[in-house]
Formats: C-alpha cells, structure tokens, sequence
C-alpha cells in the first residue's frame, strides 16, 4: 500500500502511474495546485507605476529645489543685514533720482519686459513644447 | 533576455525602461503570490504596486547573493504578510495538526458541493480556504517551481520546515478531497 509520503514523492517526479483513491485524490490536487491564481495584475501596470515613480521623483525635485531656493534667499538676507551691521552702510537710492524726470521711459521698460516675459511663457515655450 | 546584474545597474542608474522590463518579468510572480494571500482585487493591486515601489527603493542594497526572482517574492511575503497583519487576519501558523486536520477535513454539507461536481474548482475553494503559509508555500512550488531552499529564503523558514508544510498542505487538500472523490463514486 502507498503511504502519503511515497504518494507525494512520486508524484513530485511527474509519475502519476499510482493506483487506488489516494492516489486519484493526490492526482487531482496535484493537476490543481499546478494552475496559475487567476488574478493577473492589468496589462498597463509597469507603465503606470514607471509613470508614478517619475511623477514622485519629480516632485520630489521641485521640493528640494523650493528648500535650496528659500534657503538661498534666506541666507541672502541674512547675509545683507550681517554685512550692513558690519559696514555700517547706509543704502542711498540717490542714483536712481534721475529717473524722476523720465516716469514714462520708466513705466515703458517695465510694461515692455512684463510683456517679453508673457510672449515667452504664452508663445515661444509652448511652441517649443511641440 | 538581460541578466539579473544587468538589469539591476541600469535600474540603478535610474533607466526607467529597465524598471519596466524587470517589473514585466517579475509581475506574474508577484501577483500570483499577492493573489493567493490577500482576497480583495482592489487590495491586490494596490499591494502589488507597493511590492514594486520597494523594490525600486531598495534594489541599490540587493547583493545578488540569490535569484533577484528570489528576492523580489521575499519582498512580495512580507508585504502580503505585514497586509494581513493589520488587517487583523489570522495567519494560523501551524495549529495542532489533529484538530486542524479534522476540522479542514470535516464534512461541512459536501452534497452542496457535490451539485457543483467540478472537483477543481472545489479543489481551489480549499487551497484558498488554507492559513496564509501554506498557500504561500504551495504556489511557489507548483506555480512558480522554486526549489526548498528558494522557499525557505522567501519565507524564512527552514527547508525542513519548507517541506513539512508543503507535505501536510498537500495530506490535507488530498483527504478533503478524497471525500468528494468517495460522494462521486457512489452517485
């Protein structure tokens, strides 16, 4: 008579020669445990995590560039107010009174370069984005 | 096919179309054993994904000291385990093997069953209805063909242990269905 453990072993071995209900039982429970699960994972699914890994580390990048960038303006600062207090510099805007005489040259530069930047972003940066 | 060191240097080096070829090669895997532990689909996937955003962070510390297939399942293990944890799903290690067995083995209304008479299919009911080792071991020895001692890397567990559990998983489902065997003979 085949013990379970023979059962097993020859089974194990792909011989399937064995007779009596153990071995019928063993037979059908070896056919089955060989499928595969049916749940498979969707056809998309690399493409999507690569995609969510790539959305992560990009704003993962923004967020250390905001850091640099907060730290950078920071130190700025405080970099100012140290070497303020050390000179014992007294800011003087008296270069810029020129200007005071030429209001409409002043208000053209600055509409002039606020428009230079809206034609970049509206136009020549979505143009090169095709 | 690229080699397993191949394949992790480009990974390394951030090439994403090499993350998704090793994802492709390892899905099925993952999802066979994700699959077979955890019930909800939604859960599944969402596992699944999980399982692979660790190993897109960990894989700088694999070592190549076993299969990468090999260390991705014991990824996949933990994980699915970690899951059932907090779900607060018993993971039943072993139970006293008599009172398991004749529960497991018990005739709860079989003739129910039998209307049904698709040996598999009740075949199947049962290997799900096995605590979470079990179902673990016995996929990936006969769905994924991993060896002992590849399962005991995964799982954790000693290859005698390994075996012991594969021996009485298979004793159980062969005498659950023996009985139905036995119901279909008589009919």
């Amino acid at each position: 008579m085949n013990t379970d453990d023979e059962l097993q072993k020859r089974f194990d071995e792909g011989n399937f020669s064995a007779e009596g209900i153990d071995a019928q039982a063993y037979q059908k429970v070896f056919d089955t445990l060989k499928r595969e699960p049916e749940y498979t994972l969707p056809v998309y699914f690399a493409d999507r995590l690569v995609t969510l890994i790539e959305s992560k580390e990009t704003a993962k990048e923004v967020s250390r560039d905001k850091f640099w960038l907060g730290l950078g303006l920071f130190s700025l600062v405080v970099t100012l107010i140290v070497a303020f207090a050390l000179t014992d510099f007294k800011p003087s805007f008296g270069v810029f009174r020129f200007l005071a005489g030429y209001t409409g040259l002043a208000a053209f530069a600055v509409a002039f370069i606020l428009l230079l930047n809206w034609i970049d972003r509206k136009i020549i940066r979505k143009a090169e984005a095709f | 096919m690229m080699d397993d060191q191949a394949l992790v240097s480009r990974v390394i080096s951030g090439d994403k179309q090499a993350f998704r070829l090793l994802i492709k090669q390892h899905e099925r895997l993952v999802a066979h054993m994700i699959g077979r532990l955890v019930d909800r689909n939604e859960d599944r996937e969402e596992l699944c994904q999980d399982v692979f955003l660790k190993v897109y962070e960990k894989i700088s510390e694999f070592n190549f000291q076993s299969k990468l297939s090999t260390w991705i399942a014991t990824i996949a293990y933990r994980m699915g385990v970690n899951h059932l944890r907090k779900k607060k799903i018993e993971l039943s290690d072993i139970p006293e093997e008599e009172s398991f067995t004749a529960h497991f083995v018990s005739d709860n209304d079989p003739q129910e069953n039998m209307e049904d008479n698709e040996i598999e299919a009740i075949t199947l009911k049962l290997i799900d209805q096995l605590p979470p080792h079990y179902k673990t071991i016995l996929t990936l020895y006969h769905v994924d063909q991993m060896n002992y001692g590849e399962i005991g890397e995964v799982t954790g567990m000693p290859e005698g242990t390994v075996k012991n559990y594969l021996f009485r998983a298979r004793n159980l489902l062969k005498e659950k269905v023996k009985k139905y065997l036995g119901n279909e003979q008589l009919l």
